[in-house]
């Protein structure tokens, strides 16, 4: 980089500032940003520069996960106190609740598989397949009134996550509609899993049109 | 995995740390020859740019000042071998610290034996080495010792300038099990004394990973190492996402019915609690930058539409009210806008709106940017708005957009499903998942397009990262 004049440079430091000035007016600082998304006791560490023997401890700052390494940056010194690290890795797990986890496990045991329903790619509309295949189930549900029917919505991987939910959703929603078309009094109830829980994961039609279903059970039989 | 330093020119001096004062070399649309003008021409147009930038931010959007690193020489760096009188296993504490610094994007990790210094010292490089150093163009270096003291192991660190000699020290103490996160936090405070920013290198990344058929929530390392289980529900736990304050977790699950539901996970004390249980699905949690509320997307009104609820649960107050599908909220960093995913105009495309639900406004169009924007995710620093678009063989990619609509570009390319962008803390890199070596793993990749890294392996399919607050 050549050098540039005296004249030149103070110039260009001076406009400078002028921008910086300009930018601070404007309002888009993303000091301010920073500084307003502090969690309780969470300081931006010490001095951008030295301090003479800084505190030592891993930033013993009230609120903050003060054991761990993501504790407040003390900055470097001629004589460094020690800093006592922790890990970053958060201390506890979520404990499970075994009791929850075997009901769970016995109740999808206890269900019984009606039907799947399929569906073409980012449609919930039903096929007349789906329609017949729907029709055939409903004597089931009529010899058993109470029992609660499951419809549970899905979708191949191909869209995005979150989306999909969606979709499953839609799916499992015009199920019920058609059923309740066909005179179903059952309770039933629908969810989606999206594309999280396919019953195959290659990555070709063969197995895409077996993921975009409803499917449906039922539980509380008699 | 990670990138060698770059060559460096002899005699470069960085513009912050040579005696003189220099302007960094920032990229000017006239010719240099046009500096000879007189100043006020310059500082002219100096003003009209930054008031033109001014001028947007009055408006309805918000407009952040894109940081463009490119604009900004790296720092030339040298780290010698750390002494080291314990063997630590897997990669070295020096090779760490060069990865984090490397990582940072601010620094140019220089190969010191290109120069024909050793990179071996014995707890220090001599003043000939240090001085060689210097006239190499590497104004600042770094060494330091990884001691064992008793059970414990004691790093310390030293940063010094070939202007001015050394800077100071740190050390650290702890178990044998925390020398990376000490040298983590080496790296974090070295990026601190340059930039005054929070560094990323003891940040970590919470995701979902398959293990018996059901999903889990993990957590690892920003870089990959010390992946830790924290659920096991033996269920579908999904989209995590992490308080600002890093203490809490919220996330999707299907443990406690056939509706998924919003829990929260305490990482200090192992407390867990319902958060949104509405009838139907309640889904995609984002914590609000304050940490005072958290948006999400529930269908218990018939339809997908967005809420904000207050981090104790209490009060909810809805955002969106539209017959279309509205979910995947994410955060402007300033708390005052959200963008979010909406199919009212019949495709899903990125829209943004006030915090409040009113302003409601489209950011993607079909003609314009497809017909399949998904998965939004706001950069903590403001400047891109990261998404998940569908390219012309209609594989998912990641697609970055600025949040005044007028710049745009695909972030990655290749084959398989690239989804579930989340930022880093200094919105210079996105991590995510992809499935384009078959399996789905979590990746990061600098918003460039480079530094393209795997992070996880193992497993039947690891996703949904969510990035930590530094």
């Amino acid at each position: 980089m050549r050098s540039l004049t005296g004249q030149t440079r103070c110039g260009l430091v001076a406009a400078m500032f002028a921008l910086v000035g300009i930018l601070a007016v404007g309002g888009c600082s993303k000091k301010n940003v920073m500084s307003s998304t502090e969690g309780a006791g969470r300081a931006q560490g010490g001095a951008a520069g030295t301090t003479e023997g800084g505190p030592g401890g891993s930033g013993g700052f009230g609120g903050s996960m003060g054991e761990s390494g993501s504790a407040p940056l003390q900055g470097f010194s001629k004589s460094p106190a020690e800093e006592a690290v922790k890990s970053q890795t958060p201390p506890m797990v979520a404990k499970a609740d075994q009791g929850e986890i075997a009901a769970r496990q016995a109740r999808e045991a206890a269900q019984r598989k009606l039907a799947d329903i399929y569906f073409a790619f980012d449609k919930w509309a039903l096929s007349s397949e789906g329609m017949k295949n729907l029709a055939q189930s409903v004597e089931v549900l009529r010899q058993n009134p109470t029992a609660k029917v499951l419809i549970e919505g899905h979708c191949d991987e191909r869209g995005s996550r979150e989306y999909n939910m969606v979709l499953g959703e839609k799916r499992a929603q015009e199920t019920r509609r058609y059923l309740e078309s066909l005179g179903v009094k059952n309770p039933v109830t629908v969810t989606s899993y999206g594309k999280e829980r396919p019953v195959c994961t290659e990555s070709e039609e063969s197995c895409y049109w077996r993921n975009r279903r409803a499917h449906l059970v039922l539980e509380g039989e008699k | 995995m990670a990138r060698r330093g770059q060559p460096l020119q002899k005699g470069a001096h960085h513009p912050l740390h040579s005696k003189e004062q220099r302007v960094p070399e920032a990229p000017l649309p006239y010719p240099r020859s046009a500096v000879r003008r007189p100043i006020v021409l310059l500082a002219l147009w100096l003003a009209l740019a930054g008031s033109a930038v001014f001028a947007v931010a009055t408006g309805a959007v918000e407009v952040f000042i894109d940081a463009t690193r490119g604009a900004i020489q790296k720092i030339p760096i040298a780290v010698y071998n750390f002494k080291s009188g314990v063997s630590v296993p897997g990669q070295s504490p020096t090779d760490a610290l060069k990865a984090d610094l490397r990582r940072s994007l601010l620094f140019d990790v220089a190969d010191l034996e290109r120069f024909g210094i050793k990179a071996e010292v014995n707890s220090q490089p001599g003043p000939e080495a240090l001085q060689k150093a210097g006239e190499a163009g590497l104004p600042v270096q770094v060494w330091g010792t990884v001691l064992r003291r008793g059970s414990e192991i004691v790093v310390e660190g030293t940063l010094f300038e070939s202007s001015r000699g050394e800077v100071g020290r740190k050390r650290y103490v702890g178990s044998p099990e925390v020398v990376r996160h000490m040298v983590h936090r080496l790296a974090d405070e070295i990026v601190f004394h340059y930039t005054g920013e929070q560094g990323i290198a003891r940040t970590q990344i919470a995701y979902v990973s398959e293990r018996d058929g059901a999903k889990e929530i993990f957590v690892m390392d920003y870089d990959g190492y010390n992946r830790r289980r924290l659920t096991f529900d033996a269920s579908l736990n999904l989209a995590p996402a992490w308080s600002p304050d890093r203490r809490h977790l919220a996330f999707v699950t299907y443990r406690k019915g056939d509706d998924p539901r919003i829990e929260e996970f305490d990482l200090l004390t192992g407390a867990r609690r319902t958060l949104v249980a509405f009838r139907g699905l309640n889904i995609t949690p984002e914590w609000s930058p304050s940490g005072e509320e958290l948006a999400f997307a529930t269908t218990k009104d018939g339809n997908s539409e967005i809420y904000k609820v207050d981090k104790n649960g209490k009060r909810f107050e809805r955002l969106t009210d539209h017959w279309g599908s509205d979910l995947s909220p994410t955060w402007s960093p300033t708390g005052r806008e959200l963008a979010f995913i909406s199919d009212r105009g019949g495709t899903p495309q990125v829209y943004l709106m006030s915090a409040d639900g009113t302003n409601v406004r489209p950011l993607t169009y079909r003609d314009q940017h497809g017909s399949y924007n998904t998965a939004a995710a706001w950069s903590p620093k403001g400047d891109w708005i990261a998404y998940v678009c569908r390219d012309e063989r209609r594989i998912l990619k990641l697609c970055l957009i600025s949040p005044d609509g007028q710049q745009g570009r695909q972030l990655t390319t290749g084959s398989g499903n690239d989804e579930s962008p989340s930022w880093s803390a200094d919105g210079r890199h996105i991590a995510f998942s992809s499935t384009r070596n078959e399996r789905r793993d979590i990746y990061m990749i600098n918003t460039d397009g480079t530094g393209l890294e795997r992070l996880t392996t193992g497993g039947t399919s690891n996703e949904d990262p969510a990035w930590s607050g530094p």
